[in-house]
């Protein structure tokens, strides 16, 4: 048997199974972009000699160039560039997503006034606004969250910054709520919480107020 | 305020979750497939930390690149675990391979794969290790900066060159 293309390749790929991890391996951003053809001839150069020695870098370039199924191209999900406002995804944070009304809202606080219009199209700011500040430090056992609005029945949603759910708190009356400190035991002095509310009124309709920030005291 | 009805996910979370999950799928290694969720999730946090930087939504480039850097890092840290067993135990934690026969004689050839690759000349070394990665000669040359002649000539000698290394070396496919 001779060393075809297809038995040099499966060789060269079996030395994945065996590889050690190195030091010096680029990341795997810059070894997308050498494959890519986004870097110059010479930065690619490095990263190839890399490859040579570094069959888990072999590996990872191979899967930036090939898919693992064959499926259709990815659809682009939008339009290039869309702008939107930095948003929160509370209906995907695992554990906070039910079948009740939970979207995403905007965090105005990382926006010039004026940006956006057109998400904040009908949206009236005033009629939901915290009485925290925004990123305010709040004792974690006295960790109460104000906010002024219509009357109505309220959900709290509170997550970190990473998407991770802290608490929830459903058929609130008034408005403001005490986060039980045992919710809060896990994270340390210093950490920044995003929380929202949302306003259940009495002709059925749903509203919920921008994400807003405060901090771990 | 602006109305939610009871029923209506935000179309944006189901839209990038579809991509997201689409191209997480078209990368993740058959051996990772358990992992997948884990890696669609570790992907939509760091699109979205991305789009709230760049103000903009991902498009397919960004959301591809981003999966791509989640499943390597995944790769690279099982991979470290796996070196942690090794120096712990005596016996060899199961590998990746399918084939657990086939296994010996690919250790072997792939061992002797880096070895012969290593005394080639670097540009044929840089051209044939492309070209074991699936390159075909144009895209070889405009990777490297050369002449499509250029690329064709160096791939050629250099696999010649490892043919002859590997059999010297006693080594059967």
């Amino acid at each position: 048997m001779n060393w075809d293309d297809e038995a040099l390749r499966r060789a060269f790929g079996d030395a994945t199974n065996e590889a050690m991890a190195r030091d010096d391996c680029p990341t795997p951003g810059r070894i997308w972009e050498a494959c890519h053809g986004e870097l110059s001839p010479d930065e690619t150069a490095q990263i190839v000699d890399h490859l040579g020695v570094c069959p888990l870098c072999a590996e990872a370039w191979r899967l930036a160039r090939e898919p693992q199924i064959q499926e259709p191209q990815i659809e682009e999900p939008f339009q290039d560039g869309q702008q939107t406002p930095a948003r929160i995804p509370w209906a995907w944070i695992g554990g906070l997503a039910l079948a009740a009304v939970i979207v995403l809202v905007a965090l105005p606080v990382l926006l010039p006034s004026g940006e956006n219009s057109a998400y904040r199209e009908g949206f009236q700011p005033e009629e939901i606004q915290p009485l925290v500040a925004d990123g305010a430090q709040l004792p974690r056992e006295a960790f109460l969250l104000e906010w002024r609005g219509p009357e109505a029945t309220w959900t709290v949603n509170i997550g970190t910054e990473t998407l991770q759910p802290v608490d929830r708190a459903e058929g609130i009356s008034a408005t403001e709520y005490l986060v039980p400190e045992a919710k809060l035991k896990s994270y340390t002095a210093g950490t920044k919480l995003l929380w929202q509310v949302q306003a259940a009124l009495q002709d059925g309709s749903k509203h919920e107020s921008a994400t807003f920030s405060v901090v771990i005291e | 305020m602006r109305p939610v009805t009871a029923t209506t996910a935000d179309p944006f979370d189901a839209k990038l979750d579809a991509a997201v999950r689409q191209a997480v799928n078209r990368l993740c290694p058959a051996w990772m497939r358990s992992d997948l969720d884990d890696l669609v999730q570790d992907t939509m946090i760091r699109l979205i930390r991305w789009q709230n930087e760049e103000k903009c939504r991902p498009s397919s480039s960004i959301i591809r690149k981003t999966a791509h850097w989640v499943t390597v890092d995944r790769i690279r840290a099982a991979n470290r675990k796996r070196m942690e067993y090794l120096e712990e135990c005596v016996v060899e934690p199961p590998d990746r391979t399918p084939d657990p026969e086939r296994g010996s004689a690919a250790r072997e050839a792939s061992r002797a794969i880096l070895d012969c690759l290593a005394v080639l000349m670097e540009a044929r070394r840089r051209a044939v290790v492309l070209h074991l990665q699936g390159h075909a000669v144009g895209e070889t040359a405009g990777l490297l900066g050369w002449e499509p002649k250029q690329a064709e000539n160096r791939i050629y000698r250099g696999l010649a060159n490892l043919r002859d290394c590997l059999q010297s070396k006693g080594v059967e496919p």
